[in-house]
């Protein structure tokens, strides 16, 4: 139910001053007054006055965002314009419903473990029969060069490989296992696994948690993404640990936000329980003492801000503190490193021109440093920025898989956790 | 004037720009009917050229249909400058938006309308080149914007404002003709100076589609110091001091006790909250004039009672002093529901007399008055902070805002050092020029725009010729 009253008062407060421009990705890429906080608030507003209905128009510029939160970082008056453009998207949905793509992959398929499983399983077919690319040449290649990033055949799930796996007495840190991590970087997991061990933490795996809900939320399905947000807090409620820790800044995201999900549910404050527990996996490394490993790597690396990690996370300084730390890695800060690569989970696949748009100059700023690798914690921005970087030999990798190479010249899979 | 566009007005409009260029549906109506005030009215239609010669022809369009024009850029004027006539056509610059060139050998830079301040300032400094005007709003406002209003900034004290950057302005007239004044030379005595006669003229006399500035070398080195004094007053004669010591920082702002507690309380930097108000200095240039300035300005501040001088370690930490001042305003918003930032601004040596005087126009209507400013050319920026939900405040802050004029008048000041007269302070310019000197402003207009039709209601109000013709 829309809390029309509520989203009244904070449409209000847009005091218009327009900072919300500086820093918007879909403003910068439009140049139009309506896909920025400013005018969608005001929108936002005319239509709870009644003076504007819930036209598509009104729908198109509502979906153009993003959902990168740096309107609500950075706005003077506070205005939380991100959570009135999502209760809006949701107001779209349950009037309209979702596109048959959508509502499949949403509902019928990322909820679903096994589902998810036998889905992504089939794609390994396809592309093992080589049917993948003769598909994706004939799709347009800002939908097909996406899949550059994604491993020629993919790998076994990091899931699948492990089995079921208990959590033992002295577990102390649940590692909240990302869908992007799982099927397509399942070594990014094995690392994070270890670079958790060799910090002397004794961490397993959530495997009884679904999907974050974070791509039903920002495509307007809040059904279903607090659906799956229940689900994972029954789940991660029963484990006795201190700290849930991902190593996707859109997961982390959508758990820190399990609360407002949540307002008003029975679950509330069990999601706020769960939430003062969820860390990124380079703040909690840092907070909880970093240990650094030997091995030198002579590499030039920068950094992306994830939008999620950055903005609805805090998180900053950590990830390039790791990178500083590491040995023979020169890090260069880019230009604008903390501004949105336009991936956004679904958003590149829904609005690929506008997504377009974001990344180029975005690109223009990594190579501008001259790197070797490009550093990023969300699997999702990787890749984003491997898309884009396509035309290059510049690779995108995660933080602290460099933090794991600094230890094992290759990804390790922990023999005491593959027994269990 | 409450009228729908004609549909062939639109029709014409949509043949020279396409369908995408030319809106009209409610949400872009909307989207733009407002500026950063609070002053709010429909415009008919939107139109986005990406050329001069569109510019041209969209201008003969209107004026056939004797259909008003007001010119955007990023909507951020403080004084209802951008917002429209309801029912009429509102041009944006927001997609006429190229660096055209930076000329390293000549130190000129040319720039389409649209391009955001902040972009010129980084495609400029990319090569070790300068464009000093920096206003508040440099990261959202554009170029054509800046020239329209002539804006200013922090760095004026030491650099002068857009005014003073500009070389050439093409500028279509509202009859569709194209001028080109100026030029791209430092120097340059041929005929009028009609480039300063555009620069803050509102958006009332053409639109501006090309701009050439000078730059300069970017510094070498620049440092900021914070000084901390018990009383305003103390900080307010040292504005004074440092004029007189004859030593120029870039900037020089000033915050009062009520927004460094506001600032302390919200989102803190590390200012002590018991100051009285507290100073902020950049300094630049090379390395041992840095030096010899910081040097000085110690001097004069300790001399004046300050408390404490304290100089930035490194750039983290003088970026965390910016932020302070940045966010003042933000603060301001947070904790009141309406803010009147104003900026009248006097001669240097009145500096201490005009803050005193706008405390007490403060106590006197019972009105939040907190003072920020660049002071060292004189422009404050007293801000008229209430809450609408206490009775009578509206018109309360209104009584301060003229009391506020009035003072700064008597200090021999002006009604606006870089916000412009827009239409929230159209009644007060009779306050501040005799009829005559008005009267030579509007011949002016009517000289260039006879029929009233660009940004109408804004610095003043014009007769409107009626009638026909034919300019196509």
């Amino acid at each position: 139910m829309l809390d029309k009253a509520r989203l009244y008062t904070e449409s209000k407060k847009c005091i218009r001053c327009g900072l919300c421009q500086a820093v918007c990705p879909s403003y910068r890429a439009l140049r139009n007054e309506a896909s920025v906080a400013r005018g969608r608030n005001r929108l936002i507003r005319l239509l709870l006055e009644g003076q504007l209905s819930m036209t598509p128009r009104l729908k198109e510029d509502m979906f153009a965002c993003l959902g990168c939160e740096a309107c609500k970082v950075n706005c003077p008056a506070g205005v939380i314009t991100p959570e009135l453009i999502s209760a809006l998207k949701a107001e779209y949905v349950k009037k309209e419903g979702l596109p048959f793509i959508q509502r499949a992959v949403l509902r019928g398929v990322l909820p679903h473990s096994k589902r998810f499983a036998v889905a992504m399983k089939m794609f390994k077919l396809g592309q093992t029969m080589k049917i993948v690319p003769g598909v994706a040449s004939k799709m347009p290649e800002t939908l097909s060069g996406r899949l550059a990033a994604v491993p020629e055949i993919l790998p076994k799930p990091l899931s699948e490989e492990l089995g079921q796996q208990g959590f033992s007495e002295g577990t102390k840190v649940a590692y909240f296992l990302s869908c992007t991590t799982n099927f397509m970087f399942p070594d990014l997991g094995w690392d994070t696994l270890q670079v958790l061990e060799q910090a002397g933490h004794v961490a397993a795996i959530s495997t009884d948690t679904v999907c974050c809900g974070k791509p039903q939320a920002s495509l307007g399905d809040k059904e279903t993404a607090v659906k799956m947000a229940i689900q994972n807090i029954k789940a991660l409620s029963k484990l006795n640990i201190e700290a849930i820790v991902t190593d996707c800044a859109t997961c982390g995201s959508a758990l820190r936000e399990y609360p407002h999900w949540l307002k008003g549910h029975p679950l509330e404050e069990e999601a706020k329980r769960i939430a003062e527990k969820v860390h990124d996996i380079s703040e909690f490394l840092v907070k909880n003492g970093l240990k650094v490993g030997t091995l030198p790597q002579n590499l030039k690396v920068t950094y992306h801000d994830p939008c999620h990690l950055n903005h609805v996370m805090g998180v900053r300084s950590e990830p390039r503190q790791i990178l500083r730390a590491l040995p023979g890695v020169e890090f260069v800060e880019s230009p604008d490193a903390d501004r949105c690569c336009g991936g956004a989970g679904t958003f590149c696949l829904t609005h690929p021109e506008i997504s377009e748009k974001i990344l180029e100059p975005k690109v223009s700023s990594l190579v501008s440093t001259k790197p070797d690798l490009v550093a990023t914690g969300c699997p999702m921005c990787k890749i984003q920025l491997q898309y884009g970087l396509r035309k290059t030999d510049v690779k995108v990798v995660h933080p602290v898989q460099l933090l794991a190479r600094s230890f094992s010249e290759k990804t390790l899979r922990p023999k005491h956790l593959l027994n269990k | 004037m409450k009228k729908e566009l004609s549909e062939q007005l639109i029709q014409e409009m949509i043949q020279v720009l396409g369908k995408d260029r030319v809106k009209k549906e409610l949400e872009d109506l909307i989207c733009y009917s407002y500026d950063s005030t609070n002053m709010i009215e429909m415009p008919g239609v939107v139109v986005f050229p990406k050329t001069t010669e569109e510019v041209s022809t969209l201008l003969k369009i209107a004026t056939h249909w004797r259909v008003p024009v007001t010119t955007r850029g990023g909507g951020t004027n403080l004084v209802g400058g951008t917002v429209p006539q309801e029912g009429s056509i509102v041009l944006s610059t927001q997609l006429f938006n190229r660096v055209v060139e930076v000329d390293e050998e000549n130190l000129v830079a040319v720039v389409e309308p649209g391009v955001i301040t902040r972009d010129l300032h980084r495609a400029v400094e990319a090569k070790g080149l300068f464009y000093p005007p920096d206003p508040a709003s440099l990261n959202m406002s554009t170029i054509g914007g800046n020239v329209a209003e002539n804006a200013g900034g922090p760095r004026g004290f030491k650099y002068g404002v857009t005014r003073d950057y500009l070389l050439g302005l093409t500028v279509v007239l509202m009859d569709g003709r194209i001028i080109k004044a100026g030029g791209r030379t430092i120097k340059n005595v041929s005929g009028y100076d009609l480039t300063r006669f555009f620069a803050g003229s509102e958006g009332t006399l053409g639109v501006i589609t090309e701009i050439t500035v000078r730059l300069i070398p970017l510094p070498e080195y620049k440092r900021t110091m914070l000084v901390l004094f018990d009383e305003l007053d103390q900080a307010a004669e040292t504005v004074s001091a440092i004029i007189k010591g004859k030593v120029v920082p870039t900037t020089l702002e000033l915050m009062d006790h009520e927004i460094i507690d506001l600032i302390e309380q919200r989102d803190p930097v590390g200012f002590p909250r018991d100051v009285g108000a507290a100073m902020l200095f950049e300094v630049d240039g090379g390395e041992n004039e840095v030096q010899a300035q910081i040097e000085k300005i110690e001097r004069i501040c300790l001399k004046q009672g300050a408390r404490s001088v304290k100089l930035a370690a490194n750039q983290e930490e003088a970026d965390n002093l910016w932020r302070g001042r940045r966010n003042a305003f933000g603060v301001m918003a947070q904790s009141f529901t309406n803010v009147y930032p104003e900026d009248a601004t006097v001669p240097r040596s009145m500096v201490p007399e005009m803050i005193k005087r706008a405390k007490e126009i403060g106590k006197k209507f019972n009105v939040g008055m907190l003072i920020l400013g660049h002071m060292g050319d004189g422009n404050l920026h007293p801000n008229i902070c209430i809450n609408d939900d206490q009775q009578g405040a509206l018109e309360r802050a209104e009584q301060a805002i003229d009391a506020l004029f009035a003072a700064a008048l008597e200090c021999g000041g002006t009604l606006s050092g870089e916000h412009g007269i827009g239409r929230a302070k159209k009644k007060y310019l009779s306050w501040q020029f005799d009829a005559d000197t008005i009267a030579v402003m509007k011949e002016l207009k009517k000289a260039l725009d006879p029929y009233g039709l660009l940004n109408p209601g804004k610095i003043f109000e014009i007769d409107r010729e009626e009638g026909h013709d034919d300019v196509r």
